[in-house]
């Protein structure tokens, strides 16, 4: 039984984005600390009242901010942050959820419509039972192809509703997605990976061998300044290849949010699986 | 039993595997042993197409359990042609100082002793050789001993190596690598272990394994998935008939591999190995295509054999 908690990681990293929210960010950067943080908060409201502070975002500017310049999910995750968190910060947040609540179908059709409704509708923490079975060729996580892995993730994402519908035993399915994960890990492809793992978790699987194995290993790459993620070559790579300021930021954002939703969707909060979407607004 | 192909699935890989074999003996035909004399005899090291002779045999050796196989006319040729050929290659010459062609001579010993052709001062030999004091004393994992100990015990040698419990317990069965990290090498330990222990399914581990079973059940249903996720067919129906002789029947997981393995055999009948499907396996001759395509490939069709000798066996209670 893994001993990692996504509390504590979310506290840690949480420190870690105190310590760069006082420069100046690109837009891209600062959505994507915004969702982090909207991240960090779901699942460690205590150890984040900074984070939730309004006077702490305000330094950035966000009266004339672009949501559309991040990735829908990011994006959305910003803005519902900052919803939440109202201040005088609140307008164009708002805008940007009315519009994608107009904009997005009813019913989702991919897995980003399904992120936004499922975000938006909250209505419960509770999750659905049905008997929906879904439609996927096994042989896609059998093809060492990654394309068709994600076309898989994208459809156990809609149809799951990131995890708030409990579907039924789906055959293999829950396995080979397992094994499809630990393939991507020992690649060190940390996004693809840890989608699979969130997957793997949608489909009940939370707390079996590999699941654990995998949040130990999430656990195990989060570093002493609160981020995750080894990158060590990559970062001394990029910084050879780029003279601007830091290059490393984007990808350190955007693995410690991945990795801090997989370590919940993985875990058990209060004896029940969490589900971030049910806790972003 | 039959937990794992259908019948008529099975019949076809068998069919496609024996006709695959049938036209690749070139290559499983090992050098004529008693022609090569300008090496020092110790220094005589197994190649390649000694290796695909002994995984043959050892093939055949267990295809002998299973009466259906084993009464094939193309299994019974085969068999032929694998004694006599090992008869006209002298494959147990200068045993004595061909040291590091022992253990795949122990291999050859031991499929003769099944198939026939057993030449009991062969096995004085070796046991000769074993008293020596070196065959069982290499510093080697316990992997490796398992596969010696195994073939030596067939032919009944007196050894050195430790109890089965003893190596268990000394093996890295009971902790091994994260599944990220697990090598193939690591993967190729934890098969061939159990099928030492387990002798292909004769055995009932279940003792042995005490309350490491569901560890290692775990354990081996992720590294299959995560095989089966690389398209690695040589170590998936290792895993396979590794779940098998741990007692896994009708699982889901393993029908969905079997599956996978049916559809990845190839016309001619082979099962594709790593380098074929990265097709490294391409040369502009295409005698040295077909060649370097059977040393990638001879493994993952003969171990398909062994998977479905797996399935077909009888197992203790």
């Amino acid at each position: 039984m893994t001993h990692f908690s996504p509390e504590n990681a979310a506290a840690s990293t949480a420190k870690w984005l105190q310590t760069i929210i006082g420069s100046r960010m690109e837009t891209e950067h600062l959505t994507q600390a915004i969702a982090l943080a909207s991240v960090c908060a779901a699942l460690n409201p205590k150890s984040c009242d900074l984070l939730i502070q309004p006077a702490f975002w305000q330094a950035q500017n966000l009266r004339n901010f672009d949501f559309s310049a991040s990735n829908i999910v990011n994006s959305l995750m910003a803005a519902t942050f900052l919803q939440k968190i109202k201040g005088d910060l609140v307008t164009g947040a708002s805008n940007y959820i009315t519009l994608l609540n107009e904009v997005v179908p009813q019913s989702p059709t991919n897995a980003n419509e399904a992120y936004v409704r499922t975000t938006l509708q909250n209505n419960t923490s509770d999750q659905i039972e049905t008997e929906m079975v879904l439609d996927i060729d096994l042989r896609h996580l059998r093809s060492g192809n990654n394309t068709k892995l994600k076309n898989v993730l994208d459809i156990i994402e809609t149809h799951t509703r990131f995890g708030t519908l409990v579907i039924s035993e789906q055959g293999p399915i829950g396995a080979l997605l397992e094994g499809s994960a630990m393939q991507a890990l020992s690649k060190y492809d940390l996004p693809l990976a840890f989608r699979a793992l969130r997957a793997c978790a949608y489909l009940g699987r939370a707390g079996s061998f590999v699941c654990d194995s995998g949040l130990d290993f999430i656990g195990l790459c989060q570093n002493a300044n609160g981020v995750f993620g080894d990158f060590d070559t990559s970062v001394a790579k990029m910084r050879r290849d780029t003279s601007e300021g830091q290059p490393e930021l984007s990808l350190y954002l955007s693995i410690s949010l991945q990795a801090l939703w997989t370590m919940a969707e993985l875990s058990e909060v209060s004896g029940r699986p969490f589900r971030l979407t049910s806790n972003m607004t | 039993m039959s937990f794992l192909f259908d019948p008529r699935q099975r019949q076809h890989m068998a069919d496609g595997i024996f006709s695959w074999v049938d036209d690749h003996l070139e290559y499983f035909d090992p050098p004529q042993e008693d022609e090569i004399l300008d090496d020092t005899p110790e220094d005589v090291t197994s190649d390649k197409r000694r290796k695909a002779f002994g995984e043959l045999g050892a093939c055949l050796r267990l295809i002998n359990r299973c009466p259906d196989l084993r009464d094939r006319e193309d299994v019974q040729a085969l068999c032929q042609w694998w004694i006599e050929t090992g008869d006209a290659r002298q494959i147990f010459f200068d045993l004595r100082r061909r040291i590091q062609l022992f253990p795949l001579r122990v291999v050859a010993q031991a499929v003769r002793a099944t198939l026939g052709g057993y030449d009991q001062a062969v096995t004085d030999e070796m046991q000769n050789v074993m008293e020596r004091g070196v065959i069982d004393r290499y510093e080697i994992s316990a992997w490796h001993k398992m596969d010696m100990k195994y073939y030596v015990d067939l032919i009944g040698l007196c050894h050195g190596y430790d109890t089965d419990e003893n190596l268990f317990k000394h093996s890295f069965l009971q902790a091994m690598p994260t599944l990220q990290d697990a090598t193939n090498y690591d993967l190729y330990g934890l098969t061939h272990l159990i099928f030492g222990f387990a002798d292909f399914g004769n055995k009932d581990i279940t003792k042995l394994v005490g309350p490491h079973m569901t560890y290692l059940l775990d354990y081996t249903a992720g590294a299959l998935a995560m095989c089966l996720a690389r398209c690695d067919w040589d170590l998936a129906v290792e895993l396979m008939m590794t779940r098998i002789y741990l007692g896994v029947r009708n699982h889901t997981l393993d029908r969905e591999a079997a599956r996978a393995i049916c559809e990845c055999q190839k016309p001619s009948g082979f099962i594709p190995g790593r380098k074929f499907l990265a097709g490294t396996t391409q040369a502009d001759d295409p005698m040295m295509q077909r060649e370097k395509e059977f040393f990638d490939v001879y493994h993952p069709t003969l171990v398909t054999m062994f998977l479905i000798t797996a399935e077909l066996s009888e197992y203790p209670a």
